[in-house]
């Protein structure tokens, strides 16, 4: 188990529409926090807030 | 031909008569052969090797001992090297030379650790640090610095003397990093001071592995590393955690360990804020008649805060009914990752001194604590969040509001405390 093979971790950002609250997934970029405001929706012109940030682990 | 019987219980007098036999054993070897009588007395592996290879012996055993194993015959010119011969093929030792490969094997990966910890503090110190000279020897200085432990022979006030040692330590560290550079802000700062910890902790493994593989190494005493062989899976989780931990504490991004802070924190938003103790930050609202205060670690700096404090603040000040902790906690073999489980008691790991606390104030004031956990291993406590942990929020947010609606009534009051480390989480 302690010499297994390597994951690599790629970390996301979920944003969220304050108006239409669609998700929008993205890769995490330095700087994201949490609750945070982000940028424009793609759907509509609402804001997003940052939802959630998180990691996903890429077995290779 | 005689066949000898070697039975576990006769088999420490027979070495003894041996011993007694060979008059021409120096010091060494009668030293030697009494570490040898300890090993097979104790562990009985010897006896068991003998009885399953079924030895025999013939011949003169003045000149040279013959020795039939499976069949074979194996000459020895000294029973010692025939007892050796045996003890080296016993399961026991085999055990033992594994361990003792093993634990260098560990020791040159904690070194590698190390060196690659040191290097992403270096660099990160560099780069935000604004500091004239090379920050690399003050650095290093600081991975040295220990922590003594007050005695705890008279137990009575110990958890304010750990306290006061813990926090002399963390105030020490963060002072002196700040030294080096009066402009950082509190968020920079505590992530150095976090990869300071992280380096300075495996340091301290690699130390502590290293010294007792050495030991055992120079004194022959190979029962030695079996300790070390047993806890070394574990320390080397927590080791590879951490350097696992390093990226996320460098980018600020939230740990498994933030699911509490995270609960809360949205919770607050919108809401005005006072910092009630260190790096603590306090927001009261209402909800269904009941006046909530919310506490949290100051985000998105990385800090735990003190909510023990915090809580003491509180209660001084206003009649609480009831405390609602939300923490991770380490799941045990066979459970879910990111699994949610409530119960009662206070939620908090650590050194145990905050614990202690909240616990006092809640004993004195009667108060009832109900906590609710994020089950999560020792490394998904201390990396970034798993998206497992991170789609629970929502979920454990309703579960803090149905645990207030259930335990209590309308015009009482409650302390929401979101635990862990806020990295990335703000309020």
């Amino acid at each position: 188990m302690i010499f297994s093979k390597e994951k690599t971790t790629l970390a996301y950002t979920i944003e969220k529409c304050l108006k239409c609250e669609k998700l929008h997934k993205r890769d995490f970029s330095e700087g994201d926090i949490l609750f945070a405001i982000s940028s424009k929706c793609t759907f509509c012109d609402g804001i997003t807030n940052i939802e959630k940030i998180f990691g996903e682990i890429l077995e290779r | 031909m005689n066949k000898i019987s070697f039975k576990q219980a006769s088999l420490k007098e027979n070495f003894q008569q041996e011993k007694l036999l060979e008059k021409d054993f120096d010091d060494k070897e009668k030293e030697f052969l009494d570490s040898l009588l300890y090993q097979v007395t104790t562990r009985y592996e010897f006896a068991k090797v003998l009885i399953q290879k079924n030895v025999w012996t013939a011949g003169d055993e003045s000149e040279a001992f013959l020795y039939f194993i499976d069949g074979k015959q194996q000459p020895f010119q000294k029973r010692r090297d025939f007892a050796v011969y045996v003890f080296e093929k016993s399961i026991f030792i085999k055990n033992l030379k594994l361990s003792a490969t093993y634990c260098p094997r560990c020791s040159e990966m904690l070194v590698r650790l190390i060196a690659s910890a040191k290097k992403e503090l270096i660099e990160y110190a560099k780069m935000n640090l604004d500091y004239a000279d090379d920050p690399t020897k003050k650095i290093e200085q600081f991975l040295d610095y220990f922590t003594i432990m007050p005695v705890d022979m008279d137990p009575n006030g110990i958890v304010e003397k750990v306290r006061h040692t813990v926090r002399s330590r963390e105030d020490y560290t963060r002072n002196h990093v700040k030294s080096l550079s009066p402009k950082l802000n509190e968020i920079e700062l505590s992530r150095i001071q976090t990869l300071l910890e992280i380096a300075s902790s495996l340091q301290m493994i690699h130390k502590i592995v290293n010294h007792m593989f050495l030991t055992a190494k120079k004194q022959k005493n190979y029962p030695l590393i079996l300790p070390v062989q047993m806890i070394l899976p574990f320390l080397m989780e927590h080791a590879k955690a951490m350097d696992a931990a390093i990226p996320a504490f460098k980018t600020g991004q939230p740990l498994g360990d933030g699911i509490g802070p995270m609960v809360v924190g949205k919770m607050m938003l919108d809401v005005e804020k006072e910092i009630i103790s260190f790096q603590t930050a306090l927001a009261k609202i209402d909800y269904k008649g009941r006046k909530l205060f919310l506490l949290k670690a100051e985000g998105p700096a990385s800090t735990v805060g003190r909510p023990d404090d915090a809580l003491q603040k509180i209660v001084h000040d206003n009649k609480i009914d009831a405390v609602i902790m939300i923490d991770a906690a380490l799941k045990m073999e066979g459970e879910d990752s990111a699994s949610v489980a409530r119960g009662f008691g206070a939620a908090i790991g650590g050194i145990g001194t905050e614990k202690f606390q909240i616990e006092h104030i809640a004993t004195q004031n009667n108060i009832p604590i109900f906590s609710i956990v994020i089950k999560q291993s020792v490394k998904e406590a201390i990396t970034l969040m798993t998206k497992e942990i991170a789609d629970q929020a929502d979920n454990v947010r309703s579960q803090v509001y149905e645990m207030i609606l259930e335990n209590t009534l309308e015009g009482q009051s409650v302390v929401i405390i979101g635990v862990g480390n806020t990295s990335g989480v703000p309020q």
